[in-house]
């Protein structure tokens, strides 16, 4: 038995390191990602990252008048129709103007009306006047200063008038600047984004941030970056299909409804302040044609479109 | 001297010298020796005479200068190498001054070596050889290791082992120097009682004269030749017929 | 006879346990530095391979190994998810940040942004907690060496958090991964959180990862991929070789093979000078072998059954002392990776024996060259 207790010894050591040293071996099994990325269903094909927005674009509503907001009309999401008011400006100063202005209309109304009596005056003294001329109880000379007097007080009358018709005016201005602090839809569509709350003080002029954003989400349409490199592969009207970040198994196809005629500098949509100029891409707009999915303007989806001949060497 | 059926080994005219030139020893100057079946050979003589290298000769071990070896018949030094191994292994059984026993191995495993040798199974070769340990009466120490055997013991098994694979021819070297009398008179006994054989040679390399009486011829040597054969004492010894003292030839 | 050699070789205790003691030292040391080397040159490729959903590597093309980080324009992701045969791409983006623990503790730290809508390259392995966790706004996960370093002896758990220029970044699993050759916490965050850290540079691509579609073979993808001029594809595979070779080719690795070879040799001394000096100790009775009829052939195998009985016996006994000094070490965290090659394990045990086999061909010219007749003598 002591004969055997070496190689029985020497096979145990043996065992044990083939067991560890295969235990320890290290393993790469292939496994898929936890929510695969996209894949392509075309053999050819141009990938691309698309934007959704509304087909008429998106609306920056802007005010014509600076002031403070005193009412917002909508909320959020809402569908309104051309002229729905949105919301009103602060019109408390152009209301006094007005009062102002309407009081002169009264005065200079008045006024008119003195000047009218005054003619009319005139005019019955002027006729008695002329009767009167045959005796000598009115000179010739008392008639002609009549006449003088009353071609100065019709001349009054047409003043009045003109300073009736200027308060007039005025007030007709001060009104129109009333109702231009209502802001109103200028067309049929959403409530994108509501960043104008009352109280807050509206800038007129173009702004970065609109106050009210605008636009029709149905259908929704993707503006869809596209290299310049692969611009040339792509056509008009072949197929394409857009996958939902997150869950590529989602997608909807896309019909094709233009290319932008201009191409432009690449944005990439990092969300940093210092967005980084990458290349210039062809944008091409597409309808999202299904509709039940659960999609908002302004989300990222992966766009594989169907295309012609291979990329060669580009660089 | 003509070769016979009875001629177990025929040496004529051998020479063998080692070196060359002034460091040239002549050892062997022309020996002719006969030693035929059944017989029991004493080589003796003064040691440097060379007796050794006849031997080594004999057994195939050195290559002659000039002169003829037959073994049974075979000319051993026309044969190639390997087969001159193989001969050995069936046919040449040996007994040395030393034992030469493996330290390794058990009485009987040492014994079996030469069946080992020649691809017998293990369990065989040794079971063979325990049972021929048993008739030289050492039944009771096949499992022993040498370390535990006294000399006469070891020099008992080497014989077994010289033994097992029943050779033709057995050569011992001083089989009994490293032995008491008493002993080696053992020994020689079991030797001359276990080995000789009709069919069988058993040469002895010896200068003990105490064990002289063993032989059957005993063949004097000196200086490289065989000086005198002269017949052996051995008469009791030699139950079998065929193996005539008479008709040894004369130096 | 084969069994005699046995015998006498089990018979020389003192030279028999001294050769088996020479090949079990040599092939442990072998083993040992061997392990070592093949885990510092894995260590440098493992990020690459711990990838396990993608096969494709997409870089710019003077990228060498996992460490040299070159920004990738976004549009480049999109060149390759068009290119046919390509299952899928995603980006990972690699920061280096400083970080600093609860307890204050700061470190550098490699931050591993996965793709937020795929999350492809996540760890598949986890030591605590889930890997998807991290689509949480501000979270990460850590590797144990990293835990190690930001939470110094404490038990791996998540809830705890680190620093990364004045954010907070919620630790919400340790990860499995390989440990990495820097030695930096490696944490695993979404790509949108860390590129909130990612102040100096504007990038937000450091590689691209793919999967090649089924029916298409990944080395004929990177070909194409090559020929769009301004990326460099790479199998996972070919990518960890150029890593490793990367560092491989700054000649640390030679210090180790210098050590390799230096055991090779004393190993292969001793065992083959132990074995000739029992070889020609048994000269006398290897003679009486010769004497009975033993050929050469005969004496030649048992020859090399002794040297392959002591070569064996030692490479077991070796490869399991190194086996258990390798087990000891992996429970370190920095060392979690360390692993012998299988083919470097068997390749050292033949590489002694193939030195240790001059020795025994030496012993047998000098068994062949013995004289038999010397044992008359």
């Amino acid at each position: 038995m002591k004969q055997y207790l070496l190689p029985v010894l020497a096979a145990g050591a043996a065992l044990f390191a083939t067991v560890s040293v295969v235990r320890t071996q290290p393993v790469r099994e292939v496994t898929e990602p936890v929510s695969p990325p996209p894949a392509s269903s075309f053999t050819d094909t141009v990938a691309a990252v698309g934007l959704i927005e509304a087909s008429t674009e998106h609306i920056s509503v802007g005010t014509p008048l600076s002031g403070v907001v005193t009412e917002v009309l909508v909320t959020l999401n809402q569908s309104v129709r051309a002229g729905t008011p949105l919301f009103r400006l602060d019109t408390r100063a152009l209301q006094a103007s007005l009062a102002v202005h309407e009081s002169q209309l009264t005065a200079a109304r008045a006024r008119q009306a003195t000047a009218q009596c005054q003619v009319e005056d005139l005019n019955d003294r002027l006729e008695r006047s002329l009767k009167l001329r045959s005796s000598t109880v009115i000179s010739e000379d008392e008639v002609i200063r009549t006449r003088f007097a009353l071609k100065v007080s019709q001349a009054r009358v047409v003043e009045a008038q003109a300073e009736v018709a200027v308060a007039e005016a005025s007030a007709a201005s001060v009104r129109t600047e009333i109702a231009r602090s209502t802001i109103l839809a200028p067309m049929d569509a959403t409530v994108l984004q509501l960043k104008i709350r009352p109280g807050e003080f509206a800038a007129a002029g173009a702004s970065t941030a609109p106050l009210i954003l605008l636009g029709n989400l149905s259908p929704l349409h993707l503006r869809v970056d596209i290299d310049e490199h692969e611009a040339w592969r792509v056509q008009p009207g072949t197929r394409a299909k857009g996958h939902v970040r997150g869950n590529a198994d989602l997608a909807s196809p896309l019909s094709f409804v233009r290319f932008e005629p201009f191409v432009i500098p690449k944005r990439s949509l990092t969300g940093d302040s210092i967005e980084r100029v990458d290349t210039r891409v062809l944008q091409a707009i597409y309808r999202l044609d299904r509709t039940d999915l659960r999609l908002y303007a302004g989300q990222q989806m992966d766009v594989f479109i169907e295309a012609s001949g291979t990329p060669t060497a580009s660089r | 001297m003509t070769p016979s059926d009875s001629t177990a080994v025929l040496c004529t005219g051998i020479r063998k010298h080692f070196g060359e030139d002034d460091a040239r020893v002549e050892v062997l100057r022309g020996v002719d020796y006969t030693v035929r079946r059944g017989e029991l050979s004493f080589l003796v003589g003064p040691s440097g005479c060379g007796k050794t290298t006849l031997i080594s000769v004999i057994a195939g071990l050195l290559e002659t200068s000039s002169g003829e070896v037959s073994l049974f018949g075979n000319p051993l030094a026309r044969m190639p190498h390997p087969e001159r191994v193989l001969f050995r292994r069936s046919h040449l059984g040996f007994v040395f001054q030393q034992y030469n026993l493996l330290q390794a191995l058990t009485a009987a495993e040492n014994a079996a070596i030469p069946l080992l040798a020649a691809g017998v199974r293990r369990r065989e070769a040794v079971d063979r050889a325990a049972a021929l340990l048993d008739r030289l009466g050492l039944g009771s120490k096949t499992g022993s290791y040498p370390r535990q055997l006294s000399g006469g013991q070891q020099q008992r098994v080497a014989l077994a082992r010289a033994l097992v694979h029943e050779p033709r021819l057995i050569i011992c070297d001083e089989p009994t120097a490293a032995l008491d009398h008493a002993t080696g008179e053992a020994v020689m006994e079991l030797l001359a009682s276990a080995a000789v054989h009709p069919d069988r040679a058993v040469i002895v390399v010896t200068h003990d004269s105490r064990v002289f009486h063993f032989a059957d011829v005993i063949a004097r040597m000196d200086d490289g030749h065989i000086t005198h054969v002269e017949p052996g004492q051995r008469t009791v010894a030699n139950p079998h017929p065929g193996s005539s003292r008479n008709s040894h030839p004369s130096a | 006879m084969n069994w005699v050699g046995l015998q006498m070789l089990r018979n020389d205790r003192a030279k028999f346990a001294a050769m088996i003691v020479a090949v079990s030292l040599a092939v442990f040391l072998m083993q040992n530095q061997a392990a070592i080397l093949a885990t510092m040159l894995s260590m440098t490729a493992a990020q690459i391979r711990d990838v396990q959903d993608a096969d494709l590597w997409v870089t710019e093309p003077d990228v060498e190994c996992f460490d040299q980080v070159k920004p990738m324009r976004d549009i480049q992701l999109l060149r390759v998810r068009g290119v046919a045969g390509i299952a899928w791409a995603a980006p990972l983006l690699k920061i280096d940040a400083i970080g600093r623990s609860e307890g204050g503790r700061l470190n550098t730290v490699t931050l591993l942004g996965i793709d937020d809508a795929s999350l492809a390259g996540l760890p598949q392995k986890m030591r605590v907690g889930r890997a998807d966790a991290i689509r949480e706004l501000d979270t990460a996960i850590i590797d144990p060496g990293g835990h190690e370093l930001f939470f110094p002896g404490e038990p791996f758990r998540a809830g705890r958090s680190v620093r990364i220029r004045n954010r907070r970044l919620r630790i919400v699993g340790v990860s499995d991964i390989a440990a990495p050759f820097t030695g930096l916490p490696m944490l695993h965050t979404s790509r949108s959180t860390a590129a909130a850290f990612n102040l100096g540079e504007q990038h937000m691509t450091s590689f691209i990862l793919a999967r090649s579609a089924p029916g298409s073979r990944p080395e004929a993808l990177c070909q194409k991929i090559n020929t769009l001029g301004g990326l460099r594809a790479r199998t996972t595979e070919q990518f960890a070789a150029d890593a490793m070779w990367f560092y491989g080719s700054q000649g640390v690795p030679m210090l180790f093979m210098v050590t390799i070879t230096i055991g090779l040799i004393v190993g292969a001394a001793i065992t083959g000078q132990t074995f000739l000096m029992f070889i020609k100790e048994n000269a006398r009775p290897i003679s009486m072998l010769k004497v009975v009829g033993t050929t050469d052939r005969q004496l030649g195998t048992m020859i090399l059954l002794q040297g392959a009985v002591v070569l064996a016996l030692g490479s077991c006994f070796g490869s399991g002392i190194a086996a258990a000094v390798c087990n000891v070490i992996r429970t370190q965290p920095f060392l979690r990776s360390l692993y012998l090659p299988w083919e470097i394990a068997l390749g050292t045990c033949f590489a002694l024996a193939s030195v240790t086999g001059i020795a025994l061909y030496a012993s047998f010219r000098h068994v062949r060259g013995l004289e038999p007749a010397a044992v008359f003598r």
